[in-house]
């Protein structure tokens, strides 16, 4: 496909910040959550 | 050699697959985009015919058709059935079906994740809904499953977290899915800030999901240790603080509010123009418009909380920080005022939704003004006022944006117009039941009536009669929308042209209707408007 551009490390970098930062906001809230309770 | 590259432009330009496949293993973004329009298309008749039992209920003080504790049950579904399983999917369907055409990109970014974020959808509400016939009934506590009354759900209480932690995991796939699209796949030539405004309020939106979804996710994981593994996070016997709960439920939904509507305020901004024949009004500070709703929308969780207590200075930063809102939610509005003042403008059925969007979903936004400050809502709160409030956003809003898009769209994935006459009738039924059933909850809460409740005293009949009526005659004029949708989908009406409205602007209507299987094989030329210069 010629409109294929898009780097493939870039595609997989950016998708696992993401995934990365959902991770942490689940966990970090929990802790959050443990601290105070 | 020859044979390989046959074989790999063979499998570049194939169809789709036969039969059943072709659904359980898309990866294609229109295949998956149809299945998502067509989930959230029967949800909202599931959700609907919820409604119907609650109004039926409700049409007459006394209880008449339903015991108590299955309305409680049929309030909390309806809900969760309509935010998750309707509206939503719907934006997504609309995300995946228009994002890659009006980017220029070939599909969405990671292909399979897409399918696995469609898929686990219908999982999740059989589990879901299937708690309604298990002993005990579905939940009943409410879609804010406040914690410690949620906790004396019966045996349906592992199923409702875990099918909530199947819609959070494939909304955060899906908005994975668009930002990476967005961000690596558009077209070489389209400058960021001038992508169309449907994708920038969906970019914005993805981002929404990804910081709120797993908030979500966190609490109702803390709701199962609560109950089944011996933590004390929300229960005050064991040290915890129910409040708590509050707090992080509210983190998440009022972020969710904005996640069903900016997608709606991208679906105006695309039809406004096409029908008034002019360039959106003021494009960039659009874009800064929903920025600013999305960063606000963080910080005004607790005004949906002021009864439950907190310092004055909290309720006033809570307050003054909700009527911010109003700002750049006015710059919208005049926005679209303008790209319409002196535009040669035509009244098909996708502008008839755009501008009643505009009229009511204003309603909608007047009544949160009014919520917002903090004496009147320890009035308003939990009075069919927030329930008149609410529904102005979500019904006329959220709804109408996406009915919006589906008869602006409808041509380009059909390849065929809808009926105008049948969709005009259905716009002008739609918008007048809506107002019947939903404007007199306004009266019914300033009067005091509470919202989650099967029987109500006597004072409040006359409303609530009226209230029904319309919701019955809503109810019945999406059976006409369907109808309509359907016969384009069956391939009955006009064929559609490329660019079937009036020289409407974007790289969806270069392309032809019905769009291609395979589209932006190869880099398209972006419109100047788009471009970097």
């Amino acid at each position: 496909m010629k409109n294929d551009h898009r780097s493939p490390r870039s595609v997989r970098t950016t998708a696992l910040w993401l995934a990365a930062i959902a991770v942490a906001f689940y966990l970090g809230f929990i802790l959050l959550s443990a601290i105070r309770a | 050699m020859s044979t390989a590259v046959a074989e790999m432009e063979a499998h570049d330009h194939h169809g789709p697959e036969k039969g059943i496949r072709r659904w359980l293993f898309a990866t294609n973004h229109k295949d998956i985009g149809t299945m998502y329009l067509l989930f959230s298309l029967v949800m909202l008749f599931v959700g609907g015919a919820m409604a119907m039992i609650i109004r039926s209920e409700l049409m007459m003080p006394g209880l008449q058709f339903v015991n108590p504790g299955f309305y409680n049950q049929m309030t909390t579904m309806h809900a969760l059935v309509m935010i998750f399983g309707a509206i939503m999917p719907a934006f997504v369907g609309l995300a995946n079906w228009m994002i890659p055409l009006m980017v220029g990109a070939p599909d969405m970014a990671l292909p399979r994740m897409n399918n696995l974020s469609f898929w686990i959808l219908p999982a999740a509400f059989t589990i879901l809904l299937s708690t309604l016939f298990m002993s005990g009934g579905g939940p009943a506590g409410g879609w804010t499953m406040y914690p410690p009354l949620v906790l004396q759900t019966g045996d349906a209480f592992p199923y409702l977290i875990f099918s909530i932690h199947l819609m959070g995991l494939s909304s955060i796939m899906g908005a994975i899915n668009i930002i990476v699209t967005i961000i690596n796949m558009r077209a070489p030539d389209m400058a960021l800030i001038k992508m169309p405004m449907f994708v920038w309020s969906w970019l914005i939106t993805a981002y929404l999901l990804i910081a709120v979804m797993p908030v979500l996710a966190g609490a109702v994981t803390m709701l199962l240790t609560d109950q089944f593994f011996g933590t004390s996070f929300f229960l005050a016997a064991g040290g915890g603080d129910p409040v708590m709960f509050q707090h992080i439920f509210w983190f998440f939904g009022h972020p969710e509010v904005y996640i069903m509507i900016l997608p709606a305020f991208g679906v105006v901004s695309e039809v406004i123009p096409t029908f008034a024949r002019k360039p959106l009004f003021g494009h960039d500070s659009m874009v800064y418009a929903i920025s600013a709703i999305a960063f606000l929308s963080f910080i005004v969780w607790a005004h949906h909380m002021f009864t439950v207590g907190m310092p004055l200075t909290g309720q006033l930063f809570f307050m003054f920080a909700t009527m911010l809102i109003a700002v750049p939610t006015g710059v919208k509005i005049f926005n679209w005022t303008a790209t319409m003042w002196g535009g040669a403008m035509t009244f098909e059925t996708p502008m008839l939704f755009a501008l009643a969007f505009l009229f009511l979903f204003t309603i909608g936004g007047f009544s949160g003004v009014m919520v917002a400050i903090v004496p009147a809502d320890i009035q308003y709160h939990d009075s069919y006022f927030v329930v008149a409030h609410f529904h102005y956003v979500l019904v006329p809003g959220a709804l109408f944006g996406i009915l919006a898009a589906v008869y602006y769209w409808l041509p380009k994935w059909t390849g065929r117009m809808y009926n105008e006459k049948l969709g005009q009738i259905h716009f002008w039924l739609t918008a007048i039941f809506v107002n019947v059933t939903f404007f007199p909850m306004h009266f019914l809460g300033l009067a005091g009536m509470p919202r989650r409740i099967p029987d109500y005293a006597t004072q409040f009949t006359d409303w609530n009669f009226m209230a029904s009526i319309g919701a019955f005659g809503f109810g019945l004029s999406q059976l006409l929308f369907a109808y309509i949708v359907i016969n384009c989908m069956r391939g009955r009406g006009e064929a559609a042209t490329a660019e079937v409205w009036d020289h409407p602007k974007g790289l969806e209507w270069t392309v032809p209707s019905p769009a291609p299987y395979h589209t932006f094989d190869e880099p398209p030329r972006v419109p100047p408007a788009q471009t970097f210069s």
